[in-house]
């Protein structure tokens, strides 16, 4: 009896949803709304005035980015290179799944597990705001938290071909924080791309394509334009390191 | 599969080179490994580290691709669908999640292997290797020695007509590589055919009906438990092939 490939594809997501949980996620969101939670405490002691409610929602956003994209990191060197060295991907292998197979499904968890993520900052954000007599427009956040979202799942995706280049955990994470930055320094890519000589105006520029902007998720641009913008270089990272790790020595 | 192939394995000329940094330095893994399986036997790989055993197996088991020459199981080459179906592997470093039952994990397997009868084949596959009474522990209170054996059943889990073994015995304590040799005997005793690699020369020896030794990536000495017998003994014939 064959297993047929969507029926598998289904199977690898639902395992690596299973061991996101068991790499403790559910805990770590909990101590993330804990985080937001107290530091939103800590903030209502200064007096921001009329100001307050950006103040608290600059510091949730802020906090959900950056843990965000140390979990979005963390979670596939652990699904993907913890995978590749405890044997996990080999019993699959042999049982004739495909390499890309494999590396997708766990794309796909961690992309289930950031919305998650992104869904409870933004949930404890709104009952925040609400609490200390403040505005939470839903709409505004729904959409704030789409932008989040497609943040996280942009690093999510540079973690992905970093885990497939990288050989060790120090490696790729490294390699994977460093697209990060350089996509959260995208303006300076292109601006140094703009006023550089001959020469180095062509590297910013071949980076500034390279890497995706950040910027262009902070709500200035339409909703549509971000959302195909983000998903398809997400989508192209995914590609390369499916591709990359369909040819890579295991 | 049927009874009119002699050999189960047969690797021609394997070649594999592995690129060891980024500039594309390369190191020779094997440099022309041949060698046949017959059909029903236990063969045993033994050779120093390095020596290639475990690319061997790796390519048997479909997982590497050789840069040159062939291998069949049972006339069906590496790669195909219907020759991945007569192969059950054992890795050298297996980690098990801890969370599951030893038989949740075989189950979870079968159903990806797409097999009928999973419980049959599960309960089949714990008692060759001597674990029905603890199906129901979970992994994460195993001992070595049980989650190799559970190591094994999974490689054995499809009924498959070769099962490959890397390093089976390794870091089991006596008992525990007694009962491995108890169920390496019953696979034979079932017609199916094991390679296996292994650094401990007594128990290959006691093992193996067949013996290949590996050095540098090259076959140097191939030949039936007998054979092996009359030129010395295993241990003597490793210590004189091998560069020590």
């Amino acid at each position: 009896m064959k297993f047929p490939a969507t029926r598998r594809m289904w199977w690898l997501i639902q395992q690596a949803l299973r061991e996101v949980v068991h790499l403790r996620f559910v805990w770590i969101m909990g101590f993330i709304a804990l985080v937001m939670i107290a530091g939103v405490s800590v903030l209502r002691e200064f007096n921001f005035g009329t100001e307050e409610g950006r103040f608290l929602r600059n510091y949730v956003e802020a906090t959900l980015a950056l843990w965000g994209t140390v979990i979005a990191v963390i979670l596939n060197v652990a699904m993907v290179q913890g995978g590749v060295e405890r044997g996990a991907l080999v019993l699959t292998l042999v049982r004739g799944v495909q390499r890309h197979e494999w590396l997708l499904s766990r794309w796909v968890a961690v992309a289930v597990a950031l919305a998650w993520l992104t869904l409870l900052g933004y949930v404890t954000l709104g009952v925040l705001l609400v609490r200390h007599g403040h505005v939470a427009p839903v709409s505004e956040l729904t959409l704030a938290g789409g932008r989040m979202f497609l943040r996280l799942m942009l690093v999510a995706s540079f973690a992905l071909t970093a885990c497939v280049v990288a050989r060790g955990f120090l490696m790729a994470t490294g390699l994977a924080l460093g697209l990060t930055l350089a996509a959260q320094l995208s303006s300076i890519l292109e601006w140094a791309g703009r006023h550089g000589g001959t020469n180095t105006n062509w590297g910013w520029q071949i980076l500034s394509w390279v890497v995706p902007a950040f910027h262009v998720l902070d709500g200035s641009t339409k909703a549509l334009d971000t959302l195909l913008y983000a998903s398809g270089y997400a989508a192209l990272y995914a590609l390369l390191a499916c591709a990359i790790f369909s040819r890579r020595e295991i | 599969m049927n009874s009119a192939h002699p050999l189960a394995i047969r690797a021609e000329s394997l070649v594999k080179n592995y690129q060891t940094d980024w500039k594309g330095r390369r190191r020779r893994a094997l440099a022309g490994v041949s060698f046949g399986v017959a059909r029903g036997c236990v063969c045993g790989l033994v050779g120093p580290n390095g020596s290639g055993k475990s690319t061997t197996l790796k390519i048997l088991a479909g997982l590497l691709r050789p840069d040159a020459g062939q291998c069949e199981i049972f006339d069906h080459s590496i790669g195909q669908a219907i020759s991945r179906g007569l192969i059950g592997y054992l890795p050298e470093s297996l980690e098990m999640p801890d969370y599951l039952t030893g038989e949740a994990f075989l189950g979870q397997l079968a159903q990806l292997a797409g097999l009928s009868a999973i419980n049959d084949k599960i309960s089949r596959a714990l008692a060759l290797v001597g674990m029905a009474d603890a199906a129901k522990r979970r992994v994460g209170e195993y001992s070595k020695g049980m989650r190799q054996r559970l190591g094994l059943a999974q490689a054995v889990l499809g009924e498959p007509a070769v099962v490959l073994l890397d390093e089976p015995a390794s870091g089991l304590d006596p008992r525990a590589t007694e009962q491995l040799g108890a169920a390496i005997r019953q696979l034979r005793a079932q017609g199916r055919t094991v390679l296996l690699t292994s650094h401990f020369l007594p128990q290959a020896e006691e093992w193996c009906d067949q013996l290949i030794l590996m050095e540098g990536g090259r076959v140097i000495f191939t030949g039936s438990h007998t054979e092996v017998a009359v030129s010395g003994g295993l241990q003597h014939l490793y210590l004189q092939s091998t560069q020590l």
